[in-house]
């Protein structure tokens, strides 16, 4: 069965927004792809696009090679978690996934199920209005689930959860996408991202920034830099500029290195008596990726901060 | 004014003013009451003088009609005021901003109250002006009906009064929105009030149907009369308008008592 | 079976799981229920037999001409606030709390499920509706009759199985269906519950009060447009010179007919705003 969500040329302008700005990616399945951007970027935008919640201005989103409002059982192929407080607060759990699974024909006993799977069997006859945020958010997984669709859509789906919960989460997710399935997760944590997502999709401003593997996208970050601890500083830095490798101070008795290994310097000051009490290599993270790509493209900016 | 209730009212005179549903409120209020007033106006006519009698029509009242559907608007406005804050949870950052509750509540019914007598002023005033001349096309004219002109103490007094009836509705709704602090129900409370009885009360023979018109929230529109007839109310205009002033305060009270004691 | 008949049921199945699982619904029938009972044996406590003479001949002058059965239906005018309120929120609350979109994500055959919504809503209205109206004709007979209502005064005995009072009956239980419809359709139209109560509790009050201060042919003409007075035109037994001038079905006819158009632009409307 096909499992690829196909965007081509979607556009979507707000008055004089425009949202979604000629956007073209696919998402595969058998891979966790974790969809990426500034606030504002237009990812809520698009999914609701894709789900055909809102119309498109021009261009087109195919789920499983159809548009999705053409599907005769959506919730059987796509498990959407948009908003996780989207639920009545009168209503006991167990009866919003009952109205959800009734609208598909889904069998009344998977709603125990999926209650099961996210830990909230015991509170399924409370209503939602009582649920910490953590709570609600498994509710809203549990409805995604419940149909055990094949394609996964969810936006910040880690929000609220505790960090139990996230490590179950992330373990939930990899799992979906072993079996084959296609999930796609929005996050602002990059960190979240960098041990379950294997492929990004960013965008920034209702554009597409990159469209890469996890490793890939690693590999052509800025290299890794080596943090050195020692206080024979000067003598330090003067070697490692020999060698033509950069170097910076970022304390009394600290400095960055960039170009060259942990060993080389190693090797450098052992071979001149400089004494080292830490060397620390720093591997880029996707969060220095993401931050890398989405420079140009934020409309809503903190005051920059000296990155030291 | 202590500089608390001074910030107070500011900080509700800002969200009033940014509520999106209040511009729409506001122009429905005049629309209306105009609208309809003209309307009525319009299609009215009397023979009064060709008869050679006096005719017992109010011709004030006749202007200000409209008021009867202005009240859903002017009902919506009060109500959103104080809901609005519950719905949108911004009421935990008020009461977080201001810890004295109680000038919260009265802060925010001085915004509505100022919003309302001055849309309420608008809205009465222009329909007495617009539908003076159309009254007077349908036949209003002397010597059955002697012209009133906005200067006449009894206009001023309808037309004012009018302004401060709508008023007292705003502000009870405000009140019973704080109690029960839901838009639909609050809404169809106020609005049941204020308009099924009118109907409600065509139900009930004479006396009992007056007797219930007088004690009932719109008894203030009693202000409107100038001219004394067979169903004038025997409370006369401002006793009508103290009953819907006591309407108005009893959810008041009853809103500062809600208020100060729940948990937010 | 078609694609489109089995997701009309799924519509309905799951329409009617939310609806029944939220309170506000029990608590509106219910209040729909007492008002319309509670107004109607008020109304009649208070009506008195002015005008009928001992041993006056029905129909002919001398003898009164109180509509019982219409007067002891009458609580609908009011319980109907509660009925015009369970609509707007069947519609309203999917808007204010998202559920919107996850209804529309499950079923995006959009017409189908408003259409099944609407349903769901007149099933129960209807039931209560004729419970409510039964019951105050049946609790109302027994008090008319002390206050003076009996056939020495011209006032023939009513049951039950009269047809102008089964007609009526009947007829004002389709009344409150079609109304609480009306306001879901509005409700589904202005998406915020407090405009769409204000609009459609105005539609339904303004032209009564509109009425009083009109003068014919105005007034007869309002009265047959209006969807309040129409509609409960059904509940008429006797003629009278202040009945609304219009047949007691063409008068449902004209509340059903506010509530079709009103649906038919909600529908319209759904299907094209972005959710």
């Amino acid at each position: 069965m096909d499992t690829t969500i196909a965007i081509r040329g979607l556009t979507k302008r707000y008055g004089a927004t425009l949202a979604v700005d000629d956007l073209t990616f696919s998402i595969a399945g058998g891979r966790v792809t974790g969809f990426v951007g500034p606030n504002g970027a237009g990812k809520s935008t698009t999914m609701r696009l894709i789900l055909g919640l809102a119309a498109a201005d021009t261009g087109v989103a195919l789920v499983g090679g159809e548009p999705y409002v053409d599907k005769r059982f959506p919730l059987r192929e796509v498990g959407a978690l948009l908003d996780a407080t989207a639920i009545h607060p009168g209503r006991r759990a167990r009866d919003h996934l009952l109205w959800l699974g009734q609208s598909n024909d889904i069998p009344r006993s998977r709603v125990d199920e999926v209650l099961e799977l996210v830990g909230l069997s015991a509170v399924g006859a409370r209503r939602a209005g009582g649920f910490s945020l953590g709570m609600t958010q498994r509710l809203g997984l549990a409805a995604a689930l419940l149909g055990d669709p094949p394609i996964l859509m969810l936006d910040e789906p880690v929000n609220g959860l505790d960090p139990e919960g996230i490590v179950w989460i992330r373990g939930l997710l990899r799992s979906l996408a072993a079996e084959g399935r296609t999930v796609l997760v929005t996050s602002h944590l990059m960190s979240e991202l960098q041990g379950t997502a294997d492929h990004l999709v960013v965008i920034g401003r209702g554009r597409l920034v990159a469209d890469a593997s996890v490793d890939c996208l690693l590999a052509s970050a800025s290299n890794a830099t080596v943090d050195v601890r020692t206080p024979d500083v000067t003598a330090l830095m003067s070697l490692v500029a020999n060698t033509g490798a950069s170097v910076v101070s970022t304390d009394r008795d600290a400095v960055t290195v960039s170009g060259l290994t942990t060993e080389r310097i190693a090797e450098l000051a052992s071979g001149h008596r400089i004494r080292l009490y830490e060397l620390t290599l720093r591997r880029p993270t996707l969060e220095d990726v993401y931050l890398e790509l989405t420079r140009d493209v934020l409309d809503h900016e903190a005051g920059r901060q000296d990155r030291t | 004014m202590s500089g608390l209730a001074r910030r107070g009212l500011r900080a509700e005179w800002i969200k009033l003013r940014s509520v999106r549903s209040t511009t729409w409120t506001v122009l429905a209020i005049v629309a209306v009451t105009v609208g309809v007033s003209a309307l009525l106006a319009a299609v009215g006519s009397t023979d009064a003088n060709k008869a050679g009698a006096t005719g017992d029509d109010d011709v004030v009242v006749n202007s200000l009609r409209g008021i009867w559907l202005g009240q859903v608007p002017m009902v919506a406005l009060g109500a959103i005021a104080m809901t609005s804050e519950f719905a949108t949870g911004t009421i935990r950052t008020t009461f977080t901003a201001l810890p004295h509750r109680l000038n919260t509540l009265a802060a925010k019914a001085t915004a509505v109250a100022v919003l309302a007598l001055a849309v309420g002023s608008v809205a009465s005033l222009l329909s007495f002006l617009i539908t003076q001349p159309l009254l007077h096309g349908g036949g209003y004219v002397g010597p059955a009906y002697p012209i009133v002109s906005l200067t006449d103490t009894s206009a001023i007094r309808a037309v004012a009064g009018t302004a401060v009836y709508l008023t007292l509705l705003a502000l009870f709704a405000t009140g019973v929105a704080a109690i029960v602090r839901h838009t639909t129900t609050a809404t169809t409370l106020v609005v049941a009030v204020f308009l099924a009885p009118t109907v409600a009360m065509e139900f009930f023979p004479g006396q009992l149907r007056e007797l219930l018109q007088q004690v009932a929230p719109t008894a203030g529109l009693s202000i409107q009369i100038t001219s004394p007839r067979y169903d004038t109310p025997p409370l006369g205009p401002w006793g009508g308008l103290t009953v819907t002033a006591a309407w108005t305060l009893a959810t008041l009270l009853g809103a500062a008592w809600t208020i100060g004691r729940r948990d937010v | 079976m078609s694609n489109g008949a089995r997701t009309i049921t799924r519509a309905l199945r799951s329409e009617w799981t939310k609806l029944r699982s939220v309170s506000s619904t029990a608590w509106l029938l219910l209040t729909t229920v007492v008002v319309t009972i509670g107004f109607g044996l008020l109304v009649s406590s208070a009506v008195d037999t002015s005008g009928g003479a001992p041993g006056c001949v029905p129909g002919r002058p001398g003898c009164g001409d109180e509509d019982v059965v219409l007067n002891s239906l009458s609580g609908a005018y009011l319980g109907q606030i509660a009925t015009v309120a369970l609509g707007v929120l069947a519609a309203t609350s999917d808007y204010a709390t998202g559920t919107n979109r996850a209804t529309f994500a499950a079923i995006p055959q959009r017409s189908t499920v408003v259409i099944a919504k609407s349903a769901v809503l007149a099933a129960p209205v209807l039931a209560t509706g004729l419970v409510a109206s039964a019951a105050s004709f049946l609790l109302g007979q027994p008090i008319l009759h002390t206050n003076g209502f009996v056939p020495e005064q011209g006032y023939p005995l009513v049951s039950l199985a009269d047809p102008p009072v089964a007609r009526a009956i009947i007829g004002t239980a389709l009344y409150l269906g079609v109304i609480g419809v009306f306001g879901f359709a509005v409700g589904t139209i202005t998406r915020r519950a407090g405009s769409a109560i204000a609009i459609t509790l105005a539609i339904v009050y303004a032209p009564a009060i509109l009425s009083l201060m009109l003068g014919e042919p105005l007034r007869g003409w309002l009265q047959r447009l209006s969807p309040m007075m129409s509609g409960l035109a059904v509940q008429r037994t006797v003629p009278r010179a202040d009945s609304v001038p219009i047949g007691t079905w063409a008068g449902l006819g004209v509340a059903a007919a506010w509530s079709a158009v009103a649906l038919v632009t909600a529908i319209r409307l759904v299907r094209r705003r972005d959710a």
